[in-house]
């Protein structure tokens, strides 16, 4: 019998799309990288550099590892919390309660906004002077606080000898708190969602039978729902961590590109587009892909022991 | 049968996926007489607007076109058009500060072959001298711009009967009317992180102290005793400033003027006094317009040094219509175009104008005839915005921290000595 090849062909103009808008530029990106290249000599011959772009990406550039540290800071603050809140509200919205729908769609609210608008509305929250929470501090008699300041936070800044080691080492500014606290705002009920799904999905049987054994709801929870869960959590933790390595948007709402809360794709832009050098930019592109591909890797050999 | 219909509908949907950008929307033609700027949203471009619709008025035969786009991630676009090699465009708008990086790639016209040519341009009429400012790269002059803009120092006359001639005398007037019944703060400035604004100001007083970024001789000189003092004035204002002051750029500063929340804004651009007095604030008479403080001499004078920068129009080397925009051009920058221009929230900054007899009566003229007379351009280098991204680390640095001010700047020096040996 004759092989249908139709299937293939019609795949090809996708497949040509997708190479086109990925394969082609990371190559092009690969190969920009290893020039001199700035709106000075874009027009003319490109010094060819080698891999002196890396080099002083890593020896010269004053904030690339203030910003990969911070980056990785960001990914730590914003990921743990919001698996752990989201698989609290999973558990917690999984028992039946009256209300129990319109809890979950009002905690759905926030995915549906998109990360730009939702910076927007806190940025005007966050205000000073005319925020709608320290308005509302104020009302109740507490000091109005410096949300969006890049200040470092009084509880650690003030410690004798170490406040102003830790605030630099562990991002312990306001502008940091503020913009881990909107990331976590939009994307803890997503994890919810996931986890909440997953929940749903899990054999009643199991449960019937530790009921009938005598095992209480934190029993159940912990050597049931859990270890059942183990996939879904690692699914979770997976598409967060590269939604956080690549975040971008709401820290340029909140901040631009201020050195306090600059992370590594906000200092990409930075010196793409603000300070003009494309070759050093391409070399960082160069490096935040290997980064990605790094963590997903880890995320999944991680996901796949826990599973084994 | 099958296979051939399949091969068919495969060239069918290539097609429809590639033709569409196969091909120019428009052709522009050699020698047209439709001008296009690509402009910022701005008070200065709805001047230039007003000035374009008089152009049309006595040039029926040509037409201006604005391509307007708002100030978030405008240089960029600018620079990223500019490099591709863009003819989409004839002049565009840009800050002075940002055009030698621009003319030394080769993608801006000069302007010195239309200006000495008779035919093209009435140098009498035109009053060169009378336009102090001239944007030059390697001996060629790329850009006179339509608005200059300067700091001044606003402050309540309601209240401040007295405005400070030293940074000392600010720091004590901001620390006297911190926390009244008439304003929260004492003063404010533009600090805000990453924008162009806050290395410009802190210039100001760094200037003032007889310091300097770059020396004259090219060296970078941050770190020096002049510097330190001008981050100390800072270090000192910083109680009576709002606590997230590095997030305050032009339109926030001049959001707490309106609002009346501060005292005193200084050093502040000039264009706020034409933007508060056109805004519905119940402020808006109650500020006063002077020359910014500065640094009492041995022989009792004040050392002022205002910074300045322009907005000009550049002409696009791939332009298709170079001998319209000129035109247009020499129009905008003419006696004529600054007049018009002034009465529609534009900068005059020609002397002839600025001290005419007209404008005797507002304090606003003779206070800007004095800061352009005092004021300076940042060095024109081409490593330009890279240079503002340190000192931008800096200026931050200095309001948002206790690290020690030396510290801080040899860190500056060391990344500005670092940059420099990259351009040389």
């Amino acid at each position: 019998m004759k092989k249908d090849n139709t299937k293939y062909y019609l795949t090809l103009p996708a497949a040509f799309l997708l190479i086109g808008t990925t394969i082609v530029p990371i190559l092009y990106m690969l190969y920009t990288s290893l020039f001199r290249l700035d709106p000075v000599v874009f027009n003319k011959t490109w010094p060819f550099v080698g891999l002196q772009n890396f080099i002083d990406l890593f020896t010269k550039d004053p904030m690339f590892w203030s910003s990969l540290r911070r980056t990785l800071t960001f990914l730590i603050y914003t990921v743990t919390p919001q698996i752990f809140v989201g698989l609290f509200l999973a558990a917690l919205l999984y028992r039946e309660f009256k209300g129990k729908r319109f809890v979950q769609t009002i905690l759905l609210f926030p995915i549906l906004a998109t990360p730009i608008v939702v910076a927007m509305v806190w940025k005007y929250f966050f205000d000073f002077d005319t925020g709608f929470l320290n308005v509302f501090l104020q009302k109740i008699g507490l000091q109005p606080q410096p949300w969006l300041s890049t200040r470092g936070l009084p509880l650690f800044a003030n410690i004798p000898f170490v406040g102003s080691w830790l605030v630099n080492k562990f991002n312990l500014t306001y502008a940091f708190r503020t913009i881990v606290f909107v990331n976590f705002w939009q994307w803890t009920p997503f994890c919810f969602l996931v986890l909440y799904s997953g929940m749903t999905s899990l054999p009643a049987e199991v449960y019937e039978a530790a009921g009938i054994d005598g095992a209480s709801g934190w029993q159940a929870f912990r050597h049931i729902t859990l270890p059942l869960l183990k996939r879904i959590i690692w699914a979770v933790v997976f598409i967060r961590v590269i939604d956080c390595l690549k975040v971008y948007a709401q820290i340029w709402v909140l901040f631009g590109n201020a050195e306090s809360t600059r992370v590594i794709n906000i200092h990409l832009y930075t010196l793409g587009f603000t300070t003009s050098e494309y070759g050093m930019t391409s070399a960082l592109g160069v490096v935040i892909i290997m980064l990605i591909s790094l963590f997903v890797g880890i995320t999944i050999k991680l996901g796949g022991k826990k599973d084994a | 049968m099958k296979k051939i219909t399949s091969v068919l509908l495969l060239l069918a949907i290539t097609s429809l996926v590639f033709a569409t950008g196969s091909k120019e929307a428009t052709q522009k033609q050699e020698g047209g007489k439709t001008i296009t700027i690509l402009s910022v949203t701005s008070p200065e471009t709805n001047a230039l607007k007003v000035l374009a619709k008089k152009f049309k008025e006595l040039n029926p035969d040509y037409d201006v076109v604005f391509n307007e786009q708002g100030r978030l991630g405008y240089f960029t676009n600018v620079t990223t058009q500019l490099v591709g090699g863009t003819d989409a465009f004839d002049l565009i708008q840009d800050n002075t500060t940002y055009m030698t990086e621009l003319a030394a790639a080769g993608t801006l016209e000069p302007w010195d072959k239309y200006l000495n040519n008779p035919k093209l341009t009435d140098l009498k009429a035109y009053d060169l001298a009378d336009l102090p400012i001239k944007l030059t790269y390697k001996g060629k002059i790329y850009c006179i711009p339509t608005d200059l803009s300067s700091q001044v120092y606003y402050y309540r006359k309601d209240f401040i009967t007295k405005p400070a001639d030293t940074w000392n005398e600010l720091i004590a007037l901001a620390k006297k009317n911190t926390g009244t019944a008439s304003t929260k703060y004492g003063t404010i400035l533009t600090a805000m992180t990453g924008g162009p604004e806050a290395p410009k100001i802190f210039d100001t007083v760094i200037w003032s102290f007889g310091g300097d970024v770059i020396d004259k001789n090219g060296k970078v000189a941050i770190n020096s005793d002049a510097v330190k003092k001008a981050a100390n004035v800072y270090r000192s204002l910083k109680p009576y400033m709002p606590e997230d002051i590095t997030t305050y750029n032009y339109p926030k500063v001049f959001d707490a003027m309106k609002s009346g929340l501060v005292a005193q804004a200084v050093p502040f651009w000039n264009a706020a006094w034409n933007n508060i007095k056109l805004s519905d604030s119940k402020f808006k008479d109650k500020y006063g317009i002077t020359l910014i403080p500065g640094v009492r001499q041995k022989d009792g004078s004040i050392r002022r040094t205002p910074q300045t920068h322009g907005w000009g129009l550049v002409m696009n080397v791939k332009s298709h219509n170079k001998l319209a925009a000129w035109k247009f051009l020499v129009y905008a920058t003419s006696k004529e175009g600054f007049k018009i221009r002034g009465k529609h929230g534009g900068s005059i900054y020609r002397p002839s104008l600025l001290n005419a007899p007209e404008n005797a009566g507002d304090p606003y003229f003779s206070v800007m005839a004095k800061t352009y007379s005092l004021a300076r351009m940042e060095p024109l280098v081409p490593y330009y915005s890279k240079m503002h991204e340190i000192l931008n680390q800096m200026v931050a640095d200095i309001l948002t921290t206790n690290k020690p001010i030396e510290n801080i700047l040899a860190r500056t020096e060391k990344n500005l000595i670092n940059l420099k040996a990259k351009y040389e």
